[in-house]
């Protein structure tokens, strides 16, 4: 009765070893990720003619000594912030988080800081922003 | 008593059934490397357009309004006191797979609630310890592939683990009953007079403030207030964790059980209309 369960125990357990062994490797190919490479942007403005640039992913200050730009994504959930021109902030329309021109959160539910990615600017190529990849 | 003479399950069968035929041709004229504008052009220009994505978009929403109402009815008459647990799981977990084809189809609209919601599920699911970053490459994964695997998931695997979950409970089913011709026809007549929504494009920089879809606007209410690990995964599973709980419980817990899940459903209810007023 003893031998009778340990082998129905161990064979249950082969079945799951088995199934285990011929869907892992499926599961670690669907969930690989291919890295990319960094995304650049190149934004054709004129400097002081807009105080900011509202792109798909980023808002743009355009400075030639000092440009910036601001991620539009939302700390809190991703959702993509808006600037509101009349409170002259930045809000989310998912959760009503709230942020400053600088990217300072000052209502939440986000706790953190919008980000701010790197931006050059030259007189050939307009302002270029390296966004994360 | 007598509404529960109607089979309500038979009514979602046939509202799935519409809704996997339709969601076949909509497919035709779909592009999920311009999703917005794909949706734009079958809604003004291709003939029919309107009315096959219509019906998709109704047919599918009627099937999960009256699989919940199959749910409370099964619930009601006690049918999972007298069913295997492994049935009863398989079925309680076609619940979420059914929320997540709905929200699939709401993020591939491409507008601005679709990719809001999208980019809230990305996030969310990748909090989940552990498990989180290989769920998100499965289901969603937004940010590195678009809405490639969205797309994948909602035409194909999701329809697929469903069906593979509901086999045993729809086979030799036959759908019977005028009142499901009735229920067809009623989708079809809104098809008729009622366009399906389409909210503003996903770049709009005015818009202050998106709702996404009714049944994830307690969610989003909620997740004003709590952090979104308890708001956004902890919440929403509870239900799951209540109905997946029934048929083992004792008959002493039940009772309990039942009052938890009626309080999950009140305190829902409430919140989406706090978010629906807003």
């Amino acid at each position: 009765m003893l031998r009778r369960k340990f082998l129905t125990g161990l064979i249950r357990w082969a079945k799951v070893g088995f199934w285990g062994a011929l869907l892992y490797p499926v599961f670690a190919f669907v969930v690989h990720k291919v890295p990319r490479l960094p995304v650049r942007i190149r934004v054709r403005a004129t400097p002081g003619e807009n105080d900011i640039l509202v792109e798909s992913d980023f808002f743009l200050f355009p400075d030639i000594k000092s440009p910036r730009a601001i991620s539009r994504t939302c700390t809190h959930l991703g959702c993509r912030v808006n600037y509101s021109k009349e409170n002259k902030l930045f809000i989310c329309p998912c959760h009503d988080s709230r942020y400053t021109l600088d990217g300072k959160v000052i209502r939440g539910p986000a706790k953190k800081d919008l980000q701010e990615f790197l931006v050059t600017f030259s007189k050939e190529e307009g302002y270029i922003v390296e966004l994360d990849a | 008593m007598t509404m529960l003479k109607f089979k309500f399950g038979d009514i979602a069968l046939a509202n799935l059934l519409v809704s996997l035929m339709s969601g076949l041709f909509v497919a035709y004229q779909y592009d999920y490397t311009a999703a917005y504008s794909s949706v734009i052009t079958m809604d003004n220009s291709l003939p029919y357009g309107a009315f096959l994505r219509s019906l998709h978009y109704y047919s599918s929403q009627a099937f999960f309004l009256f699989l919940l109402i199959h749910v409370g009815e099964y619930i009601c008459r006690g049918v999972h006191l007298n069913m295997p647990v492994c049935s009863w799981i398989k079925l309680v977990l076609t619940i979420p797979g059914a929320i997540l084809l709905l929200f699939t189809g709401y993020i591939l609209k491409g507008d601005i609630v679709g990719v809001s919601a999208g980019r809230i599920a990305e996030q969310l699911v990748l909090i989940i310890p552990f498990i989180g970053d290989a769920l998100n490459r499965f289901f969603f994964s937004l940010k590195h592939d678009g809405l490639y695997r969205v797309y994948f998931n909602h035409a194909l695997v999701l329809g697929l683990l469903c069906g593979w979950a509901l086999w045993s409970h729809l086979k030799k089913r036959a759908i019977k009953g005028h009142y499901v011709l009735l229920c067809l026809f009623i989708v079809f007549g809104i098809c008729f007079f009622c366009k399906a929504p389409l909210d503003a494009p996903p770049t709009d920089a005015e818009v202050m403030l998106v709702k996404g879809p009714w049944f994830f606007l307690g969610v989003q209410e909620l997740l004003r207030y709590f952090s979104p690990l308890w708001a956004g995964i902890v919440y929403p599973s509870i239900i799951i964790v209540l109905l997946l709980l029934l048929p083992v419980s004792s008959k002493k817990y039940n009772g309990f059980l039942l009052s938890a899940i009626m309080l999950f459903m009140i305190s829902h209810t409430f919140l989406t209309v706090v978010a629906f007023l807003r």
